[in-house]
This record gives C-alpha cells, structure tokens and sequence, in this order.
C-alpha cells in the first residue's frame, strides 16, 4: 500500500532540481540561459552582454532584439503571481545573426528580460517566450509565458 | 505578463480525504456563503458616485459655448496598494474605477456647474481634457484605521476652433474614509470625485491665469476634436530631426535635436525606476539607459 507513496517520493526526490523548459516561438536562448535552480535571473558576465540565441530558422530569416525592465509582480489565483514586463529599453531590428552585443552598458545590479523574435519576408512572430516546470523535493514551480530573464553584475566600473 | 505559479503539491492523498475535509468544513462555508451574500447587499459602484454632490453653478463666469468634456486614467496601478502583513500587495487601478465611469461623471459634473451652455460630445466649442496621472492610496497595516488616497490628474480647456489653451492645470483630489464597506475602493472614489470638484471650481476662477500644467500637457494630444496650436511646428520638428538621433546620446543631445523632452508639453507618460528613464508622447518613445539614449521609436501620425 505504501509502496507506490514511496516511489513517488523517490522520483521525485530523483526529479529536485530539474527544470523542464518548453520553448515557444521558433528562438530557444543560449547565453544567457534560462533559469535554473535557485536562479530566477541568470546573472551575466558584464554591463555589455552578448546574447545568443539559436533558431532552426538561421540564414532563411532575420531577428528583433529587445530588452525590458522587470515589471510589476501581481497576484495571481490561490497562490501564483504574475510578472508584469516593464518598458522595452534596448530595441534593435532585423539581426543577420542569431547574436547581439549590447551597444551601450545596462544598469548594474538590475534585472532585465529580453527576447527575440523572428522576422520573415517582413512578418514578425511573437517575441520568444518558454514554460518552465521545476521540482524542489515535494515542491513543484511552474510558469507559463516567460521571457528570458537575466541579471546584470554588481559592477559600476567601465566595461 | 507571465504567469507563474508556485505550490506544495500533496503526496500522501488517500481516496476519500477530500470528501471528509470537505465534511468537517461544511460550517465555515455555509458561513462564508453567508458572508458573500451579504457582500452582494453592498451596491455596485456607478459613475453617479464620481460626481460631487457640491457643484457652486458659476452664472456670471459661463463661457458661453458647448463643451466636449473628455477624460482618461492614465496609470495602471494604485500607488501604495494593499498593505498586508506579508508586505506590500501591487493593485491594478482598473479593478475599483475605469473611465467608462470617471467620463460621464465628469460630463455631469459639468453640467451641473453651468460653466457652459452645454455638454456636447464631438462637436463643441471647446475641448475640456482631463487627464487622472496618478493614484496613490494608503491602507492601514491591520486594515483598521483610516484609508486615505489622492488623485492627481491635468485640465485643459481648449478652444476648438484655434487650438488655443485657455486652461491647462495640475489638479489634485483627496479621499478619506474611516469606516463601513470597501473602504478602499471608497477612498480612491473620493479622492476622484474630489479631484472633479477641485477641477470645476478651478475651471471657473478667472482670478487668475491656470497654466501650470503647460509645460507638461499643453501640446498633448486631445481626446476630443481640436488640435492645440503650436503643435503643429513642435511635430516638425521632430520629424525633421529624427533621423539625428543615434544609440548613446545623452539627454542633452536628444534634446538639441528634437527639442525639449520634459518640457515639451506632450509628455504623456514618464518612467523613471533604476537606471531607466522613459519618456513618451504622442508621437515617439525615447528611452534612457543609464542616461544614454537606448531605445526611440516616432509614429506615423502623432494626432
């Protein structure tokens, strides 16, 4: 009677830690990666980041780039929330390559989203998002909808 | 907006555990039932209680012509929310008051006063904008005490015919309730409604000149059929100069090119957190990043 309990608790146990991302909009983040345990925001390794991106849409079409501040958290339901996307701060069209250097520096300390998304014969998709399942022992997280999060680092010197 | 949702999912649920936990609960919710009942018996909020109950007519300032009363709230949230013991809770403005209910109220409003021959929407003699900026509230931490909120918002009155602006001004509203029902939701009505009998009793003061919003909001788009002069030239402009615009330029260097951003008088929404700075108006969008031009985006037709 208890075994089939026990099982449970030993997969999931086996599962704490995981994340299980599902990729939406044909763009799936390379650097900076999407979360992982205890790593809401990924943190980067300078105010000028070069983010990377892959799409198995490479060299047939071209990408937007863009960077927002993180909004305001809102509940949600019994126990969720939800993350308001702050304005877009950093805009760039049509990249040739699935790859950009931020331009100018990014605040320190400060978390940010950013996204891609295609632009085809002059049609854009949505902005590149991903659902995410994450398991913590018995505690399970999920979100749907999200943008790519990342944080910068506690720097203030030139980069 | 991204939804995430965390919980302790149960492993140990034996069949039937939610039947009985549903049987022992069985008081509690035929109380809450009780109680949510009773919560219908509050009567919904209409536009009526954003109209001041106290409107002086105004008979030897009238204008003499029909005004197109028009509004807009412009923020998304209350600033200061909900103040729970597990900290501060963001709320969405449109869940208490939307301008489907602050427009006609304010048209009655206007009418009440007497200030004009009319109220008429599309075709009037003059434009009257009224702008809501902010809304801030607070809430006792244990929800016993006084629930205050204010409301800052701009007036402008425009002559239709030339665009010229004969009122353009910051006017605030205060609310206070101390007790009874939704004391939140009634505070920030009271502070609305405050705002629009501030608003009307500053329309009809001819004892002086009412233009410290100019700055701000004196080249805004309107919301009614009337283009405020000047704003012509100002659009020009920055169409002319657009193309000069470059990643990294400082502030000062935007505005040697397109002229004054912060005092443009077309401002129609700022927001300044962190290392972020974002103006926009009508017609562009130009963002700051740690004081250096980072994002800017004109549209085709600003009015």
């Amino acid at each position: 009677m208890k075994r089939p309990a026990i099982f449970v608790v030993i997969g999931l146990v086996v599962l704490s830690g995981c994340t299980a991302a599902t990729f939406k909009g044909g763009i799936e983040p390379i650097y900076p990666g999407v979360r992982s345990v205890g790593k809401t925001y990924e943190t980067t390794d300078t105010l000028t980041p070069t983010f990377r991106w892959k799409s198995d849409k490479d060299g047939v079409c071209t990408y937007d780039f863009a960077i927002w501040d993180v909004g305001a958290t809102l509940p949600s339901g019994m126990s969720g929330s939800m993350v308001m996307k702050g304005p877009a701060v950093y805009y760039k069209e049509a990249l040739a390559r699935p790859e950009h250097t931020i331009e100018i520096p990014l605040g320190p300390d400060s978390r940010y989203f950013w996204s891609a998304r295609l632009r085809c014969d002059g049609k854009v998709s949505e902005w590149a998002t991903y659902d995410y399942h994450q398991w913590v022992g018995i505690a399970a997280a999920e979100g749907r909808n999200w943008p790519f999060g990342f944080k910068t680092p506690k720097i203030t010197g030139k980069q | 907006m991204f939804r995430n949702t965390s919980r302790i999912r149960a492993i140990h649920r034996r069949p039937g555990e939610s039947r009985r936990v549903a049987g022992c609960c069985r008081g509690p919710i035929i109380l809450l039932t009780a109680i949510l009942a009773l919560g219908g018996c509050v009567s919904a909020p209409t536009y009526k209680d954003l109209v001041p109950q106290s409107i002086p007519p105004a008979t030897s300032q009238r204008l003499g012509g029909t005004v197109d009363a028009q509004s807009m709230i412009i923020p998304r949230y209350v600033e200061g929310g909900q103040a729970l013991p597990s900290g501060r809770l963001t709320l969405l403005l449109d869940g208490f008051v939307t301008n489907d209910m602050l427009k006609p109220a304010l048209g009655e409003a206007v009418t009440k006063s007497n200030l004009f021959a009319g109220v008429n929407q599309g075709n009037a003699d003059y434009v009257l904008d009224v702008w809501v900026e902010k809304m801030k509230n607070h809430t006792p931490t244990m929800g016993m005490g006084e629930y205050t909120a204010d409301a800052v918002s701009i007036w402008r009155l425009m002559r239709t015919s030339d665009g010229k602006v004969l009122f353009c001004d910051f006017v605030n509203g205060h609310g206070l309730i101390t007790s009874g029902m939704a004391p939140l939701r009634r505070s920030l009505f009271a502070a609305l409604r405050n705002m629009v009998e501030n608003g009307i009793a500053a329309l009809s003061d001819r004892s002086t000149e009412h233009f410290g919003a100019r700055s701000t909001a004196g080249l805004r788009k309107s919301m009614g059929n009337a283009v405020p002069e000047g704003y012509a030239e100002w659009s020009a402009t920055v169409k002319q100069n657009w193309p000069k615009l470059r990643m990294g330029l400082t502030f000062t260097e935007v505005e040697a090119c397109i002229g004054p951003v912060k005092t443009s008088g077309a401002l129609v929404k700022t927001y300044s957190q962190g290392y972020t700075e974002e103006y926009e108006t009508s017609l562009y969008t130009v963002v700051f990043l740690n004081g250096k031009l980072s994002r800017w985006e004109v549209r085709g037709s600003g009015q």
